[in-house]
């Protein structure tokens, strides 16, 4: 059996909308705050794709140069800013 | 005390439509509002922009969990475009369009230092706290059995969990 610091999960971060955005970046904990570029799919969704450890990461998307909360996550936390940013927990 | 089912037949009270739960500098948000299509949370804390804090349906309620520095915040509920104050939370102060709901976050007094139990899902859950205290100097019995088994948090978890369908919290320390 693995200790338990090893397990990780793949998580699936996706940026769903109807407008047609040229370019879709996330950045967060996990990247360093670095915008990575997302995929965009055939069905008009953006997706990326980060294998993490337990533990809870916060995370923006960057659309169109402005940073956006994730419209499907209801966990936020505030940053130094005055504003939030979306935060997923990995168990 | 009213059972929850004639609560629910005869309208339901103002002050149970929205609670806010607080553990430490996470803050839980819950807006019951089963026919609106879009709920979001807006306050000092995203500078009252929309759609910044969406919320989420779970059954009849909607959620949302906000981690937050110490401090005091103003907050409103915005469904479908209109505005609603939470009377119930930590207070309400007027603002340029009516009264705002207040939430104050203070993880000292709630919590002390850093006592999470792995036991507990709500603690797990919960980020460290950035301010410490020492450990020594806090009374043995004001740590997690006491903050997680206050009675009103719990009567409260318990409805909200009613509401949805699930059954209420219970954990052993």
């Amino acid at each position: 059996m693995k200790p338990a610091g090893k397990i990780t999960k793949r998580m699936t971060f996706r940026w769903r909308s109807t407008a047609k955005e040229k370019h879709v970046a996330i950045a967060g904990d996990f990247t360093e705050w670095k915008p990575v570029a997302m995929r965009r799919r055939l069905d008009g969704t953006w997706m990326a794709v980060f294998t993490l450890a337990p533990g809870s990461y916060e995370y923006k998307f960057l659309v169109g140069g402005q940073w956006r909360t994730d419209p499907e996550n209801n966990c936020l936390a505030a940053n130094p800013y005055g504003s939030l940013n979306s935060v997923v927990v990995v168990e | 005390m009213t059972r929850l089912s004639e609560r629910r037949a005869s309208g339901w009270p103002e002050q149970e439509t929205v609670v806010v739960t607080l553990a430490g500098n996470r803050a839980d948000f819950f807006f019951f509002r089963p026919h609106a299509r879009r709920v979001c949370l807006v306050g000092d804390f995203n500078a009252w922009r929309h759609d910044e804090a969406p919320m989420c349906r779970g059954g009849r309620w909607w959620t949302a969990t906000l981690f937050l520095p110490d401090g005091k915040y103003r907050f409103r509920y915005i469904a479908d475009g209109d505005a609603f104050t939470d009377y119930a939370a930590f207070g309400v102060e007027p603002g340029p369009n009516g009264f705002d709901g207040i939430i104050l976050v203070d993880t000292v007094a709630t919590t002390g230092s850093d006592d999470r139990s792995p036991e507990c899902a709500s603690c797990a859950r919960r980020k460290p706290s950035v301010r410490t205290v020492d450990v020594a100097s806090q009374p043995t019995a004001t740590t997690h059995q006491q903050r997680c088994f206050d009675p009103l948090v719990l009567h409260r978890n318990a409805l909200v969990h009613r509401a949805r369908g699930r059954p209420a919290l219970t954990h052993v320390p």
